[in-house]
């Protein structure tokens, strides 16, 4: 095959089928990325309407929003910094603004002060348990009680006689503001607890102290002052200094310690945050002709409407989400983990346990709209849960989930090497300590992460949710868990065959677009949570 | 430093040898001191502790033969242990020569030959035995050598001796009136003193092959090893 | 084996060297061994499935010593040991037929739980397996999970000086213990498993995974710990069964217990000609 004269040397084999065939390898990967990269970029056009913008818009966002970013991220690789940090601590800031937009969505919908009584109730709970555990030698039983006393008085109170502690609390003449609340209640325990990390970490108590003082401090300041400058006002702002801010310092502290990389890579958050305030000020003050995008404020806050496309928001369905993904967390998680430690840890290898592991790796696959008529059928009809509501449809997601997190669950735990477990039994740690102690551990991650990225298909689905009769299109903001509640992609969905071609055109992408950005950033928190703990292990 | 229970070992086995070596060296000076002064008490006593260097011996060579088994030596430690076998079996002979010793000792009937400076060979080859084990001990190269080198001396002085007592003998004039006993202690007398120069020649064969060994183990060296 | 010789000065007055041949005679019995059997096997038979994996073991371990187990791959060396802590009830299909005496008492009686059962026997693998937590947490693992009263802290850097591992962790105790070499890993598995006072340790190859100058240090350990505790090793190793055990079993093919004895007796002479031939290197 294309050999050459012996003499020459050895010879030389020929490649032509090789590289035939690592070019149509190629070809088939970017067939894949190229479809949906078109997709994603059409998509992106039509909800940021960007061919309304002018030139000079495109040079501005271009060049002072995009451009120093981009420079930014080749001169860090040229210097030997980690560009992965810097991309880590956007994720970090990015999922961290979206939690905080979900906190005040959700504190939209519970009264902050209900949940400043129940957070206190619960504050003090856990300080007496831990006091308890502590200071005095009570043997567990009577600690449990106790427990259980302290938190039945907190929430509840003895009817008649003492009034709980939310009671009490609402009861003030003087209501503490939302920001004294989320202050209270946020700032403060999440300040505490980087304190508490710190301490670990570095086996010092002082720092430990420092770093949640100051995180306090900065985190109230910091975002009272946001708030008050951008007019989101002050809890708000506050909100996103503790969902956003707080973790993506953390990160930054934890990125200066690590030495196996070098922090440089940190510059990239802050020049890209400068880049879009200089762009937004620009923008503002050059007064250019913006894209006028369908993805704006009013896009997520405003009520849907079904004949002004372009003042239609999609808030309702926004809160809805939420609520929904709420549900199915509770559900699904300590449900699909635990079915997921028992088949693997303790499930003796029968008929029965192989049985229902074959049924779980079938009910994954099962169309999503069955999942919808096993709500309708069992939820609605059999337990007559009111029809549509978030909490019906919670459970319909969460069963349609389970299969997958219990999967993955099972594939995390599989992972941790037996070697470990058995030098847990070994030393004669019973099946309980030994899952606790060892397997766990090392397992979250994976779990964490499968999990994840479980939601991530859950928001997304609409079949189920068609079953089970929620409303398409709610008009008013969902009030409880047993409201009938709207989804985003249902919402979606429900508006693209009206008659005005603008929905089409822009209210769909503008919801497809929101719709990925949250997908995207609980995947970019699946995986910098999974590098951290691959690092820490 | 790893292995130290090897290397205790091995150091005991050294110990017990240098101590092997003090017990055999004790025996020849007595047997020669017994055969100066006549002293039969003494002699007797030399005889009797003949089973306390067998016994050593044996033990020792077990010693010898559970390192090479257990522990497996190799290079200089196995160099050491292959020398001290065959030094233990030198050093049981010479303890077996002293045994001697004292047994001429209570054959003499007369005077040893005055001409004959036995306890000089004796000194002479008591302290090659000394100095061979000294270099055994520090596992000094150079020791050897000057030992190979005394050897010839001694075995020129032996030869030298020994043909003293022959011409002694052969120049002695029987006046043909002495009676039978008389030839007989005669004869016995020039035997014995010719045995001990002989045994004493062999003492000094003895140490240059105990430093012949300890050249080999120190330097792989097998140059007086003939 | 010897009795002192007379003479305790040379004829110049100067002190021999060693007044006692003996003293220093190293037959591989520690000083401190009081004889009595920590475990002892009658009749101990194992199959998984069909398959027999041991053949009526009888013997008995003695305290404050180093016993090796020896004997081809595949012969019932690891069963065995699995059967004293019963780790083998963890496999499906296997059974156990005999009795297993631990200090007297009967392991697989009805009334006896595996896991407290496990609890006094100290057990230390091939591969090194310290779990991903902190130096600290490691050794204190056995402390907590029975709930052990006392100093931690002081049990903890006890057991890490016995296991010679404490002068290389002792400003790193809060790193996690994946971060130590292999040598050291080892040792601190070893400190683990001394951490709870155990009747006896077992230990299933503990340096096949290792470096020579790791082994090496292992070895000199296993020596060490002889003192204080029980040692039952299982190896594939013969030079180093011979180099630290006091006494050898050498199972061969079957899961047979073909030889028990003295291990200057199994390697210079031992009674079968099975042994000698697997000692010899002719088979196996």
């Amino acid at each position: 095959m294309g050999g050459t004269d012996e003499a020459a040397g050895f010879g030389r084999v020929g490649r032509t089928k090789e590289r035939a065939f690592r070019a149509l390898l190629l070809a088939s990967t970017l067939a894949g990325i190229v479809a949906l990269g078109g997709l994603l970029v059409y998509v992106g056009w039509q909800a940021f309407n960007l061919q309304a913008a002018s030139t000079s818009w495109f040079a501005l966002v271009g060049g002072v929003g995009l451009a120093p970013a981009v420079v930014a991220a080749a001169l860090l690789r040229r210097r030997g910094h980690s560009v992965a940090v810097g991309l880590e601590s956007l994720v970090t800031l990015f999922g961290g603004g979206m939690l905080a937009g979900g906190a005040g969505i959700f504190f939209v919908v519970v009264d902050p002060v209900a949940w400043f009584a129940t957070a206190l109730a619960a504050g003090l709970t856990v300080g007496a348990t831990v006091a308890v555990n502590r200071y005095t030698g009570l043997p567990a039983w009577p600690r449990v009680g106790f427990a259980a006393v302290v938190t039945w008085l907190a929430l509840l109170g003895v009817p008649g006689t003492v009034p709980s502690l939310a009671g009490v609390v609402g009861g003030l003449s003087v209501l503490p503001s939302d920001v004294v609340i989320y202050a209270l209640s946020l700032a403060l325990p999440a300040s505490a607890a980087v304190g508490a990390l710190v301490a670990a970490r570095t086996d010092d108590r002082r720092r430990g102290l420092r770093a949640g003082a100051l995180g306090a401090v900065a985190t109230v300041a910091i975002g009272v002052a946001v708030g008050l400058v951008t007019g989101v006002g002050p809890a708000g702002g506050l909100l996103v200094a503790v969902f956003g801010l707080l973790p993506a310092g953390v990160h930054a502290w934890a990125t200066v310690e690590r030495e196996d990389v070098s922090a440089g890579g940190l510059a990239l958050p802050v020049v890209v945050s400068a880049g879009v305030a200089a762009a937004w000020y620009l923008h503002g003050a050059l007064d250019l002709a913006g894209p006028n995008p369908w993805v704006d404020w009013t896009f997520l806050t405003a009520l849907p409407s079904t004949f002004a496309p372009r003042t239609a928001g999609i808030f309702p369905a926004i809160v809805g989400s939420l609520l929904l993904m709420i549900v199915v967390v509770v559900f699904a998680f300590p449900v699909g983990v635990g079915a997921a430690v028992y088949l693997e840890e303790y499930a003796p290898d029968s008929r029965t346990t192989r049985f229902i592991q074959l049924n779980i790796s079938n009910l994954a696959g099962v169309p999503s709209v069955v999942y919808g008529l096993l709500g309708l059928a069992i939820f609605i009809h059999q337990f007559a849960m009111p029809s549509g509501s978030v909490l019906v449809g919670g459970l319909a997601l969460g069963l349609l989930i389970l299969p997958i997190v219990i999967i993955s669950a099972r594939e995390a735990i599989r992972s941790v090497p037996d070697a470990a477990r058995e030098a847990s039994y070994g030393m004669g740690a019973t099946r309980w300590q030994t899952v606790r102690n060892v397997v766990l551990p090392q397992a979250i991650p994976g779990i964490l992460t499968g999990t994840i990225l479980a939601l991530g298909r859950a928001i997304g689905e609409t079949a189920p949710l068609l079953m089970i009769a929620a409303p398409a299109t709610y008009l008013g903001v969902p009030q409880g868990f047993t409201a009938p509640a709207a989804a985003m992609p249902l919402q979606i969905y429900d508006l693209a065959f009206l008659p005005d071609d603008a929905f089409r055109e822009g209210f769909v992408p503008a919801g497809v677009v929101t719709l990925l950005a949250v997908l995207l950033t609980m995947n970019g928190v699946a995986i910098v949570l999974r590098n951290r703990y691959e690092r820490g292990n | 430093m790893p292995r130290e229970g090897f290397q205790e070992q091995l150091d005991d086995l050294r110990e017990d040898v240098l101590f092997m070596s003090e017990v055999v060296l004790e025996r020849l000076r007595m047997g020669l001191d017994a055969l100066e002064r006549k002293d039969e008490a003494q002699a007797e006593e030399v005889i009797e502790r003949d089973d306390d260097v067998n016994r050593m011996y044996l033990e020792l060579e077990q010693e010898c033969i559970d390192l090479l088994a257990l522990q497996q030596p190799v290079a200089g430690d196995l160099r050491f242990v292959a020398a001290t076998f065959k030094i233990l079996t030198d050093l049981e002979r010479i303890g077996d020569l002293a045994t001697n010793l004292g047994g001429y000792t209570l054959d003499a009937e007369r005077e040893v030959f005055p001409e004959v400076d036995v306890q000089a060979i004796g000194t002479a080859t008591i302290e090659m035995v000394e100095d061979a084990m000294a270099a055994y001990a520090e596992r000094d190269a150079e020791a050897c050598y000057a030992i190979a080198d005394r050897d010839d001396d001694v075995d020129e002085r032996c030869r030298e001796a020994s043909k003293l007592v022959v011409r002694d003998l052969i120049e002695t004039e029987l006046t043909g009136d002495e009676t039978d006993p008389e030839i007989e202690a005669l004869m016995t007398d020039v035997s014995r003193v010719l045995l001990t120069i002989r045994d004493l020649e062999r003492v000094g064969d003895h140490a240059v092959n105990v430093a012949a060994r300890t050249l080999y183990m120190v330097e792989n060296d097998d140059d007086l090893l003939y | 084996m010897s009795e002192d010789t007379q003479a305790t000065e040379d004829p110049d007055g100067d002190p021999l060297v060693r007044t006692d041949v003996s003293a220093g005679l190293d037959d591989g019995s520690s000083g401190t061994a009081s004889g009595e059997t920590v475990v002892r096997a009658e009749d101990v038979s194992v199959w998984y499935g069909e398959e027999q994996a041991l053949s009526d073991v009888t013997m008995s371990v003695p305290e404050n010593s180093v016993t090796a187990i020896i004997g081809p791959s595949g012969c019932g060396k690891s069963t065995f040991l699995r059967c004293i802590n019963r780790m083998n009830d963890r496999i499906d299909g296997a059974s156990v037929d005999g009795d297993l005496y631990l200090r007297g008492k009967n392991v697989y009686d009805d009334d006896v739980d595996p896991v407290a059962l496990r609890r006094r026997v100290g057990m230390v693998f091939q591969k090194p397996n310290p779990f991903p937590k902190s130096v600290y947490d490691n050794v204190a693992y056995g402390l907590n999970i029975q709930d052990v009263e006392g100093d931690h802290d002081a049990i903890v850097e006890e057991s890490l000086k016995r296991a010679a591992l404490w002068d290389e962790v002792e400003d790193r105790l809060d790193e996690s213990g994946l971060e130590l070499s292999g040598g050291q890993q080892q040792r601190l598995c070893i400190a683990r498993a001394i951490a709870v006072d155990p009747e006896i340790i077992l230990m299933d190859e503990p340096a096949s995974a290792l470096d020579p100058v790791a082994t090496s240090q292992i070895e000199d350990l296993i020596e060490e710990l002889a003192e204080d505790y029980t040692v039952l090793i299982v190896t594939h190793n013969m030079q180093q069964a011979a180099r630290i055990s006091d006494r050898t079993a050498v199972f061969l093919t079957g899961g047979e217990l073909v030889e028990y004895d003295d291990t200057d007796t199994i390697f210079e002479n031992p009674a079968h000609q099975r042994v000698e031939d697997y000692i010899t290197g002719k088979f196996g």
